[in-house]
């Protein structure tokens, strides 16, 4: 993963687009919580706002197999993530780290990975799987 | 693009899109809680609060600690609860961590006896007792009605028998004054509650739902701002002919009273034939006047002469509704047209599902019948008056006298009653009297007296296994002898002195005898004294002219 910033806590990775291989695939997105009643015998629905979600996003991600094996340790631990700025629409601190521009994204929790796929790199190892990231803090 | 901000509670109330706010304070300080249920209800008089918290316990999470919860819509919410944290626990399974949080509202400062009761002066107001015991309990914030009979003008005044407690209202020790007020209260068509806005109210929820003047309430409607509506009515509870029963006690001239207050004419009512009326009583010993007992039949006529029915609906919670507050609710489909309802449960709930609100409304109903008389007066057979004593004189009304002397050796007149009913409560003797304990001009003397006698068995004759006893004696009063002047008692009540004497001791149905028991000086002179229009007076046995029975209108 020469030349990576992305990472969650330290461990670096690399998020990948389904198919595409963009950097980011999806922006986070937000649940919308709402509740609707509607009043019978009328065209009338009541729709109760009750506030958004927190920023969800899941990637695929890809990383070293070392590198993996950290990150599934790090399942449901809250850290920084950071990605290449202006790929995302979650808040963030933009930080030039050595000429480029990233976002760090404190209190990430990493819900969980999954369908993981092992493949030969010219580095080693290396292992895509889908991530899940919540911002939580 | 503006967030939606209500500038009142009815602009909310029209819109279709409500973003809810919930904020609870514990201490003062604020709480992020997740989702909150409260109940109040004019019948439960301490009004309670459920609050969910994430887990651990807030650092400020104490048992007693002040929780305040405010919800609605932005612009318009307002506080559905205030009071203090009673219990807590927190849990954990498979949906989190979180902490349920039980709290009951400032009610509950009412809800604990005072070691050595409580005495209000009376007589006083239901309202005036209602707050000095909200004041003496340190009540925050308590709100009371004017509290009237059902003419919606007499003021209900409590005590004021100084036969009873001096006059004055006692709560004893073992009675919480919550407990006194919500019955008491109840009596008269009032209820003590908790109220959403965090005050203990006393508030009139009876009869006809009464708006308040100038006031317009707040309007649900099928179609237009109801999610579900229900409609229910039941005989059950229904009654016609209220019996009220209050306190019995011995009153200062030594005669057994018991309250009691019945209608004069129990109406038919198609409903419920057979046999078209339902009797029921209700009784207290907090009744301590005939006056109050007529204002407590009153009360429960109106609210029970009619069926009970109870409409019941949802829709997005309104925080500023409180029980006992009058709603308009229009129902077609259920036969209701904008009628007026007392709102007696308010439940409210913010979770998943939104703000809603859930009511049940009471369409009070029913009509406050006559006062009926609950003494059964009965004329004493005799041949006129009775003149008692030894002495023939012209200017008594029976010159001659009746007295003969008994095996005692006591000069006495017998006079045969028949008591009609032994399920009495009281028993007095009434009439008119002169000369009795007294002889010559105004000398004072004592032992003229009514003893009652009945046989053990009064069905059947006397006998040495029925023998005839004694069951009681009650003093004549003291009315003046005039012998210089000679009244003329012969032709006018003038110069008589009316009586009314409580009959000691328990009589059975059947057979007795009065026997007028002459006195006599220390010089040996007999009491000579006339008595008439003589009347046994026998309460509590009173009924009402019942559908069917003769003199049915």
């Amino acid at each position: 993963m020469a030349g990576s910033q992305t990472r969650f806590a330290d461990i670096p990775l690399r998020v990948l687009s389904p198919g595409r291989g963009a950097q980011i695939a999806d922006g986070w997105s937000r649940a919308s919580h709402v509740a609707s009643e509607h009043v019978p015998g009328s065209n009338r629905t009541i729709t109760f706002v009750l506030g958004s979600g927190p920023y969800e996003a899941e990637w695929r991600i890809e990383c070293l197999a070392d590198d993996y094996a950290a990150l599934a340790e790090a399942v449901q631990t809250t850290a920084t993530l950071v990605l290449p700025h202006g790929t995302q629409n979650a808040p963030g601190t933009v930080v030039d780290e050595f000429g480029d521009l990233y976002d760090h994204i404190a209190g990430v929790t990493l819900l969980g990975v999954s369908r993981e796929t092992t493949h030969r790199t010219n580095r080693g190892m290396a292992v895509q799987a889908n991530a899940r990231f919540r911002v939580t803090g | 693009m503006n967030a939606t901000t209500f500038a009142t509670v009815e602009d909310a109330f029209a819109a279709n899109a409500l973003p809810v706010v919930l904020y609870a304070r514990l201490g003062g300080q604020p709480l992020a809680v997740t989702e909150v249920t409260v109940h109040h209800s004019v019948d439960r008089a301490i009004g309670t609060c459920t609050a969910i918290c994430a887990a651990p316990r807030p650092a400020l999470l104490e048992l007693n600690a002040e929780l305040e919860i405010e919800v609605g819509y932005p612009g318009a919410s307002r506080r559905v609860f205030w009071g203090t944290v009673d219990a807590d626990e927190s849990i954990t399974d498979d949906s989190g961590r979180f902490v349920r949080l039980q709290g009951r509202d400032w009610a509950h400062a009412l809800s604990y006896p005072e070691p050595d009761g409580i005495e209000l002066a009376g007589p006083i107001s239901l309202k005036d007792a209602f707050r000095a015991l909200c004041e003496l309990r340190e009540v925050p914030s308590y709100l009371a009605d004017e509290t009237t009979a059902v003419d919606g003008v007499t003021t209900i005044m409590l005590g004021g028998n100084p036969d009873i407690d001096g006059g004055n209202v006692r709560i004893d020790a073992d009675t919480a004054p919550l407990d006194w007020l919500r019955d008491v209260s109840e009596l008269y068509g009032y209820r003590v509650f908790g109220a959403p806005d965090g005050s203990v109210r006393l508030a009139r929820v009876s009869g006809l739902a009464q708006r308040d003047p100038g006031a317009t309430p707040v309007r649900f409607a099928e179609g237009e701002n109801v999610f579900r509506i229900r409609r229910s009515r039941a005989l059950r509870g229904m009654a016609t002919f209220i019996e009220v029963l209050g306190a019995r006690y011995t009153a200062s001239d030594g005669g057994a009273v018991a309250i009691r207050a019945i209608p004069d004419v129990v109406p038919y009512d198609a409903r419920l034939d057979p046999p078209g009326y339902v009797p029921d009583s209700v009784s207290s010993q907090a009744i301590v006047t005939d006056q109050q007992a007529q204002w407590v039949r009153n009360a429960a006529e109106v609210d029970r002469a009619a069926p009970y029915e109870l409409l019941s609906w949802e829709f997005a919670g309104r925080a500023d509704l409180q029980p006992g507050d009058v709603a308009t609710l229009h129902a077609p489909n259920h036969g209701i047209e904008e009628t007026d309802i007392w709102l007696i449960d308010i439940d409210q709930s913010v979770d998943s599902r939104g703000y809603i609100g859930r009511y049940r409304g009471w369409r009070g109903g029913g009509q406050a019948l006559a006062a009926g008389n609950d003494c059964v007066t009965a004329r004493v057979p005799t041949s006129g008056a009775i003149h008692a004593g030894t002495q023939t004189i012209g200017y008594y009304r029976k010159p001659s006298p009746d007295s003969h002397k008994n095996d005692d050796g006591d000069w006495v007149v017998s006079v045969p009653i028949t008591v009609s009913n032994a399920g009495y409560s009281s028993l007095r003797l009434t009439g008119i009297c002169h000369g009795t304990n007294s002889i010559k001009n105004r000398t004072t003397i004592t032992g003229s007296a009514v003893e009652v006698w009945q046989l053990d068995d009064p069905s059947l004759p006397e006998s040495g296994t029925n023998e005839r006893n004694r069951v009681g004696s009650v003093a004549l009063p003291t009315a003046d002898e005039e012998l210089s002047r000679r009244r003329d008692y012969a032709r006018s009540d003038r110069y008589w002195q009316a009586f009314s004497l409580p009959l000691p001791g328990s009589l059975k149905g059947g057979a007795a005898e009065l026997r007028i028991v002459c006195g006599e000086s220390d010089g040996g002179e007999i009491d000579d004294f006339e008595l008439d229009d003589l009347r046994l007076a026998m309460c509590g046995v009173g009924m009402p002219v019942l559908p069917g029975s003769a003199g049915d209108v």
